[in-house]
């Protein structure tokens, strides 16, 4: 019986960025599937593990975690000897790679997670794209990048030297936003463009995609 | 010891706990570097080390001075840390977004000069409603947000909180949630954090 279980689907942006570091650090787990349609997850049951009523939430034992980037550090620090490093060991790289797990989670994923709603999600559920609202994010999403470009000149990867939390974090979004218009923003940068190509061919991120198929 | 540069409305995130750091210098420094020219404050710097983000700088200036001042505020047991995390992310992702743009709205747009948003005001209200009544729920099982003891959990929601109780009238959000109200009063209360208010307030010209 797997000791280490993740409540979510596989569709979900954040589940997808759990699954990510779940497949990086080559650890056994179970997904629990959570049928958002039916609602499952504002069920009592599923309050339990996570109160705001989202996916995902993981158990590990006794201890249960919700948000995703909570959940990605904890199994990044805590099965370092595992896999791929996600973080650093050395206190000021592991600042920096923090610095940029920041800004993926407060200037990227703002208005990179409403893209992907307004291209994917909102035909998902039968709802037009307004692409007024599709013009003002990539506006927004264009200066991050801007930013993006800057850093990855400098750097190879945005957590430092190596491929870490701070690039995986952006894989959800990066996957559904590569397959809508609005990929311009990474093509017309070039270390964007590079750095986008190389953390998508990841086969652990391939293994969170096959499960979109399964 | 580090300078911190902080200016204007970047004081929304200055978290830092006196508890940790006995003094900063030129916390008053207006100067925000190229990279951080989405969001200039605040950036930190500590020897060769240059941060921004305040919850990155926050985990730094815990993890560096981990054996200084308050000991628990962010533990080195992994699944006590975890916890502590996971309410920190739940500040950024859940708590964060609704308050400050209410926090901006009500407090900041006014003295900006800037035409409120009324739209903006009643959604934020909405969605910090039902984030708050998460918090109630929770506080009634537990003193602090990640457990027993004052940690960045909730030491994160502290400036926004701030303004929101002091500056506007949307205090009682929180003030009459039985448990959230505790809990509020609690962590404002800490010496640490009036030291911090205090900085808000004009200070008296140094003598030369």
């Amino acid at each position: 019986m797997a000791v280490l279980k993740l409540h979510g689907t596989p569709f979900s942006t954040a589940a997808m960025r759990a699954l990510a570091a779940l497949y990086e650090k080559e650890l056994d787990f179970e997904l629990v599937p959570v049928d958002m349609k039916a609602g499952q997850h504002k069920s009592e049951a599923f309050l339990a593990l996570n109160p705001f009523g989202q996916v995902p939430a993981m158990e590990d034992g006794d201890l249960k975690l919700f948000e995703s980037r909570a959940i990605t550090g904890y199994i990044a620090h805590e099965y370092a000897s595992k896999g791929t490093q996600l973080v650093s060991p050395d206190p000021k790289k592991m600042a920096i790679l923090s610095v940029w797990m920041e800004v993926e989670a407060h200037q990227f994923d703002p208005h990179a997670g409403k893209l992907c709603f307004e291209h994917v999600f909102k035909k998902m559920f039968g709802m037009t794209t307004d692409p007024a609202v599709v013009e003002e994010l990539e506006g927004k999403l264009g200066k991050v990048m801007d930013v993006y470009e800057a850093r990855l000149t400098v750097s190879k990867y945005m957590s430092g030297d190596c491929f870490g939390l701070a690039d995986l974090h952006h894989l959800p979004a990066l996957h559904y936003l590569q397959g809508t218009s609005s990929k311009k923003l990474f093509d017309s940068r070039p270390h964007v463009c590079a750095w986008v190509a190389d953390i998508t061919a990841r086969p652990a991120w391939g293994k969170v995609i096959a499960l979109h198929k399964s | 010891m580090g300078a911190v540069s902080c200016v204007g409305f970047g004081w929304k995130h200055v978290v830092f706990d006196f508890e940790l750091c006995e003094q900063f210098d030129n916390l008053l420094n207006q100067k925000a570097s190229p990279v951080t020219a989405l969001r200039p404050v605040p950036s930190f710097q500590d020897e060769s080390i240059s941060l921004f983000e305040s919850r990155a700088i926050c985990r730094y200036v815990l993890e560096k001075y981990a054996n200084r001042g308050n000991k628990r505020l962010y533990c080195t047991n992994p699944l006590q840390k975890a916890s502590i995390e996971q309410w920190v992310e739940a500040e950024g992702q859940s708590f964060n977004p609704p308050s400050s743009a209410l926090a901006f709205q009500l407090a900041f747009a006014p003295r900006m000069k800037l035409k409120q948003d009324m739209g903006v005001i009643k959604q934020s209200e909405e969605k910090l409603n039902k984030v708050l009544d998460v918090y109630e729920q929770r506080l009634g099982e537990s003193r602090f947000l990640a457990g027993d003891e004052f940690t960045l959990a909730d030491l994160s929601h502290l400036p926004n909180t701030q303004y929101l109780v002091s500056v506007t009238d949307k205090g009682e959000m929180f003030t009459k949630r039985k448990n959230v109200g505790r809990w509020w009063s609690e962590i404002s209360g800490r010496d640490s954090w009036k030291k911090v208010v205090d900085l808000q307030k004009p200070q008296p010209p140094k003598s030369t």
